[in-house]
Order: structure tokens, then C-alpha cells, then sequence
């Protein structure tokens, strides 16, 4: 028989929220073995940034 | 045979040798249109090769291997095409051949009827992976990618409308941060592929991430989710 643990540290957003560590945007995190709880923080979910590429926007609508 | 044998074998084939006549003449002008597109197999520049344009399963029949070599962008940038890309290329008996690239940004882009792509190589590209596969609302399948530590993805390599990919399977190595949370279909197994090619960062020191979202985060176990960490990945 094996016996393991295993240890994942998952940080969630409140309502309306975002976690983001200025680059990374999500609800639920969990923390990779060197990342730190301290490095996230919440935003309001609408001042999340989009991907929207907007020169390409431009160039194919003319 | 006698001639009113003859004549009536003429007849009855009359249809058949005028449609083999008409496909002969339309696979030379098809010939004749890709060996111009590739100037006759020397082409390596396909920047706004396709794009605008409507190709499908059929037409879509390139008489060489499409090299991009460098930076290349906007290849098929709103290309209407139908189908599946890698159907046509396996067709044709020629392949994309991406190995040499640097930059590979816009090329996927807005494709609202593509539902295939062929396996893209992805290890050279270093500098621009910017919007590879965006609004392409119907691709269900890329036949793989291949990567190195140093591809490095952009937030948007794999962009909005990608809601129907199902299957992708990495191979090589992940290196840098990498965002699917586009594509809430991924299967497991493409899932995985990504989770067991990511490089271990353990002890490094440094964090990257992995941007799956709650949808695909759901699809993984707590062991499957602990091999990302443990590797020094932080998963989102």
C-alpha cells in the first residue's frame, strides 16, 4: 500500500471578484510550489482586461 | 463493333468523357493557380497569403510544402475557408511547415468556418505568437503542437471564439506562461499532454502559470493538478 498527501493550496475569489498577480487573471488559484498567497490580490471582475486585439479589429473591418 | 454499335457506345459515354474533360482542365488551372501562389515551390514568404479569400477541401490544393520562414503573420487572417485545413493539406500530400519560424502572429485569424488545422511546430518561435488562433468558432481539432522551453506564448495565442477545440496535444516542453482558458472543450487528454510537458521549475525558485479558468481546472484531480505545482507552475 501507498500512501501519499497531497498539498495544493487554492486561493477562490469573492463574489464579483478576480484574483490577479498583474499578469494572470482567474477565480480559483492554486499556488504553484515557489508562488506565494502574498503575490494575489483581488480586482472587481469588470476591470479585468480583455484580449481583444484591437488593431486586427481595425484592419479587418477596413 | 458496328457503327451504330459504336455510335451508341459514344453515346452512352458522351456525359462521362465531357465530365472528365471538364475535371481535367479544372485540376491544371488549379495546378497552374498554386504553382503561381508558390512561385513554383520557392515561396517562403506567405504573409496575407490567403487572407479574404474562400478556399475549402477541394481548391484548397497547394503543389508544395507551404515553408513560412521568420516572422509570419496574418497568413490566413479572415480567411473564409471551409473545412479542415489539414484534410485539404493531407489531400494534396503537402504540409505546413512552421519549424523555421520566429514570429507566427494573426495567422489563424477569424476563420469562422474552419473546423481542422495540421500540426503546427512551434519550438523556434520566440517572439510573436500573438492572436495564432482567434475567432475561429468552429475548429474542433488541431492535429498537435510541438513546442520547446522557449516558445513563448502570448495571453491571446489561443484567443476568444476558440469554444469548440476539443483536442490538442502538446509535445516537447512547456517553458513559459500559457493561457487556454479560451478553450473550454479541451479534453482531458489534451489537457494532460500540457500538464506532462511542463517544465520543472521546482527548484528555481521562479513561478509560472498555466491559465486553464474553472472550466478546465474541473476536468483535472488534485493529483493531476499537484503535478503542475509541483513542478513550480501556479494554475489559474
Amino acid at each position: 500500500m501507498k500512501k501519499s498527501t497531497i498539498e495544493l493550496i487554492k486561493l477562490t475569489a469573492s463574489e464579483g471578484m478576480t484574483l490577479t498577480n498583474g499578469e494572470t487573471y482567474g477565480k480559483e488559484i492554486y499556488l504553484g510550489k515557489n508562488d506565494k498567497a502574498e503575490n494575489w490580490h483581488e480586482i472587481p471582475d469588470n476591470e479585468v482586461p480583455t484580449d481583444a486585439p484591437e488593431e486586427m479589429e481595425a484592419e479587418i473591418n477596413g | 463493333m458496328s457503327i451504330a454499335e459504336k455510335l451508341t457506345t459514344i453515346a452512352e459515354n458522351e456525359q462521362k468523357v465531357y465530365d472528365k474533360g471538364k475535371a481535367d482542365g479544372k485540376d491544371t488551372m488549379l495546378t497552374n493557380v498554386w504553382n503561381a501562389i508558390q512561385d513554383s515551390g520557392n515561396r517562403t514568404n506567405y504573409q496575407y497569403a490567403f487572407n479574404y479569400q474562400a478556399w475549402n477541401e477541394e481548391t484548397f490544393r497547394p503543389n508544395y510544402d507551404l515553408n513560412f520562414v521568420g516572422e509570419t503573420r496574418n497568413v490566413f487572417l479572415s480567411c473564409n475557408f471551409v473545412g479542415s485545413l489539414k484534410t485539404a493539406l493531407d489531400k494534396a500530400g503537402v504540409k505546413i511547415n512552421t519549424s523555421n519560424c520566429i514570429a507566427l502572429y494573426n495567422c489563424f485569424y477569424n476563420m469562422p468556418k474552419l473546423t481542422e488545422l495540421p500540426k503546427l511546430d512551434l519550438t523556434k518561435v520566440t517572439e510573436n505568437l500573438a492572436n495564432l488562433f482567434y475567432n475561429c468558432p468552429k475548429l474542433v481539432r488541431i492535429d498537435g503542437i510541438v513546442c520547446s522551453e522557449n516558445t513563448k506564448f502570448y495571453s491571446n495565442t489561443f484567443g476568444a471564439s476558440l469554444g469548440s477545440l476539443e483536442e490538442c496535444i502538446f509535445s516537447g516542453v512547456i517553458g513559459n506562461n500559457l493561457k487556454l482558458s479560451n478553450c473550454t472543450k479541451l479534453n482531458h487528454d489534451s489537457l494532460m499532454s500540457v500538464i506532462n510537458i511542463l517544465k520543472d521549475y521546482s527548484g528555481s525558485g521562479t513561478t509560472y502559470t498555466l491559465t486553464l479558468g474553472t472550466t478546465l481546472q474541473a476536468k483535472l484531480t488534485d493529483e493531476e493538478k499537484a503535478i503542475a505545482t509541483e513542478k513550480g507552475w501556479t494554475l489559474a
